[in-house]
């Protein structure tokens, strides 16, 4: 079947630009997704130099590369994020991310034919889309470094917010009268996982539990890394019961997921409940206090489980 | 394997061109003053060119094939610290960040980056002892290298390590350029060595 | 009959030097492998030609240039490197090198350096 399809029929149906340049630079090829893009036809752009059809283009980084692909046949990659473009094609849909051309990520490959000669393509990519996504990411991440508050690995509050939140949060359900749950998280043999595969391993594994925690969660509770692998979850409304019944929907989402590179269990957790309750009401460290303790519980009795348990 | 001082001192003038080529190319691209220290360079087997190697150091490594004159394949490798502050150096302050990990941008930059010291290493290789050496396309990858050459390799084959220190204008990053071949290969790029001294004017 | 000073670290490079000088220049050659020995030769024989390698261990081809310029040498400089960067062209020419050659060396290179200096 392969023999039947032509060159051009592939390469007008692909969904990148390719280009084809002789050693002269000169375009022998110029495929369909280049046409719709730049608005220059393959007949007006074939015979002609990128400099000919871009006044504009001047491009020492360019030269170099297809100097290696003819001269070495040692194919080239320009990224976006040192080059940003190679062929200057103007997008509409400005948004406030304020790019004008499309971002493209560009390979020079040799390709080389039958007379010994060789010819250069060129392979544009847009990633533009990438772009965009990359840098709201980046400057979410970033914003989250900066807080203060938050632990900069992970993104989750650190001890000091948790205080800084703990106490009137303490005052204001003594007077609403309505419970509030506390979970001590603790991931199980993670020294030996950091021992194993490095600190670099350790820091992913905590970063993607944390990811799967935060999705048992909900917005109104608030979860800190208390400190190395040990995270406290509050979950205000919620009492003993409640607090158990979501850290066993931790506990087992947490068997359930791929963390890291590892499989699916291979990371466990013990998690030990406490609760402030408007009858019986304690101060925050009594309430943390207690948490401990039944993590220590949950850690002796063979770890990967809830202490207490309630029937 | 066991170089000649001659065989080595030619090795290293070989690398030292190369890797100054290189430099070129990189204060271009980084349009920054680029040094480099004259290489240091070693042969050695693969188990020994581990041995010398940190385990669980992580990597920060831009890989390609090599084929004609040299099969094997070739490694650049930057701590992985160092391999974001060469990364940030070329992306500018807009990216630098408190995280310490490369990520994101970093990994194409890198990528590119590795590409170019690497052609511009190989082809002046190649040139110089007029032959070919055609490269596949690079890939990047965060690991430990000596993992990668437990993974990669065979014991027998011989490690040309090429240990340089790029000096920025803002720091100082040390690289390592690794290339592993067969042992018959290793041998025959020694027996090529002399054809560095005949007239240098033309390419293959 | 010029006296002929050339400054690298590699052996291989002040061979090929050798190699690719041509016979019919009068000129006697002197080797030195590093910024030191090189300060020390130029001082005994008072070179009329110095070929320096730009990247050595330690201080480079320019730093020997500039050392010697300063202690009162009249010797034309030629600098050999493989590095042509910017920085490097512009240093070279501060100091008023005779010109600067791409590493590899070959006779058509050294010819045309000698040419500029005695035409």
């Amino acid at each position: 079947m392969s023999e039947l399809l032509s060159f051009q029929q592939v390469c007008d149906r692909v969904p990148m630009g390719i280009v084809i340049l002789t050693g002269e630079y000169r375009v022998v090829y110029w495929n369909r997704w280049l046409e719709q893009k730049t608005g220059v036809p393959a007949a007006q752009a074939t015979g002609k130099t990128l400099k000919e059809l871009y006044p504009d283009f001047e491009n020492k980084r360019f030269v170099w590369a297809m100097e290696n692909v003819l001269n070495n046949h040692s194919p080239q990659v320009m990224s976006q994020s040192l080059n940003h473009f190679l062929i200057p094609i103007p997008i509409n849909n400005r948004g406030r991310h304020g790019l004008s051309l499309m971002q493209q990520h560009v390979q020079i490959a040799p390709v080389p034919v039958p007379q010994g000669s060789i010819l250069a393509m060129v392979s544009i990519q847009d990633v533009t889309e990438n772009v965009i996504r990359s840098s709201a990411y980046t400057e979410l991440a970033q914003k989250l470094m900066e807080d203060s508050s938050r632990d900069p690995l992970t993104g989750v509050y650190n001890r000091r917010f948790m205080w800084d939140w703990l106490l009137p949060q303490l005052k204001l359900i003594s007077r609403a009268k309505t419970p509030l749950a506390c979970l001590m998280i603790d991931i199980d043999h993670f020294k030996k996982i950091n021992d194993q595969f490095g600190h670099a391993v350790g820091d992913k594994v905590l970063v993607s539990f944390v990811g799967v925690v935060n999705y048992c969660l909900r917005e109104s509770d608030v979860f800190v890394r208390y400190g190395g692998e040990e995270f406290a979850a509050f979950l205000p409304g919620n009492d003993l019961k409640g607090g158990v019944n979501a850290a066993e929907r931790i506990l087992n989402t947490i068997n359930t997921s791929c963390l890291a590179s590892f499989d699916a269990g291979r990371i466990t957790c013990s998690i030990g409940v406490s609760s402030w309750d408007y009858n019986d009401p304690c101060t925050g460290e009594d309430l943390l206090k207690t948490a401990d303790k039944h993590l220590y519980k949950a850690k002796n009795n063979g770890r990967n489980q809830v202490v207490p348990v309630i029937v | 394997m066991n170089l000649t001082e001659i065989q080595h001192d030619i090795l290293k003038e070989i690398m030292n061109i190369s890797v100054s080529k290189a430099a070129t190319q990189l204060s271009v691209l980084l349009n920054d003053k680029i040094q480099m220290e004259v290489p240091e360079i070693s042969f050695l087997t693969l188990s020994k060119a581990r041995e010398s190697m940190p385990e669980d150091e992580e990597n920060a490594i831009i890989y390609q094939e090599l084929t004609g004159m040299l099969s094997g394949r070739t490694y650049l490798v930057f701590q992985g610290k160092d391999s974001l502050f060469l990364a940030q150096a070329v992306l500018g302050d807009a990216f630098s960040r408190s995280n310490d990990k490369p990520q994101f941008y970093e990994h194409e930059a890198m990528m590119e980056i590795g590409n170019i010291v690497i052609s511009a290493c190989i082809s002046t290789i190649a040139n110089l002892l007029k032959d070919r050496i055609a490269l596949s396309t690079p890939v990047y990858m965060e690991d430990s290298l000596p993992r990668i050459l437990l993974a990669q390799s065979n014991d027998s084959d011989i490690v040309l390590l090429i240990r340089t220190t790029l000096h920025a204008s803002r720091r100082d990053i040390p690289g390592t350029l690794v290339m592993v071949i067969t042992s018959e290969l290793a041998g025959s790029l020694i027996n090529k060595l002399p054809r560095f001294f005949e007239l240098i004017e033309k390419r293959p | 009959m010029k006296k002929i000073l050339v400054v690298d670290d590699s052996a291989t490079s002040r061979l090929l030097f050798r190699m690719h000088f041509p016979k019919e220049y009068p000129a006697t050659i002197e080797e030195a492998n590093s910024y030191d020995s090189a300060i020390a030769r130029a001082g005994e024989i008072r070179p009329d030609i110095i070929f320096l390698d730009y990247n050595m261990p330690g201080k480079n081809g320019i730093d020997v240039a500039r050392t010697l310029i300063g202690s009162g040498s009249s010797a034309k400089f030629i600098l050999f490197s493989a590095n042509l960067q910017q920085g490097v062209l512009d240093d070279a020419q501060a100091l008023g090198f005779t010109k600067i050659i791409e590493k590899p060396i070959t006779k058509e290179k050294i010819v045309s350096a000698l040419k500029v200096i005695t035409p």
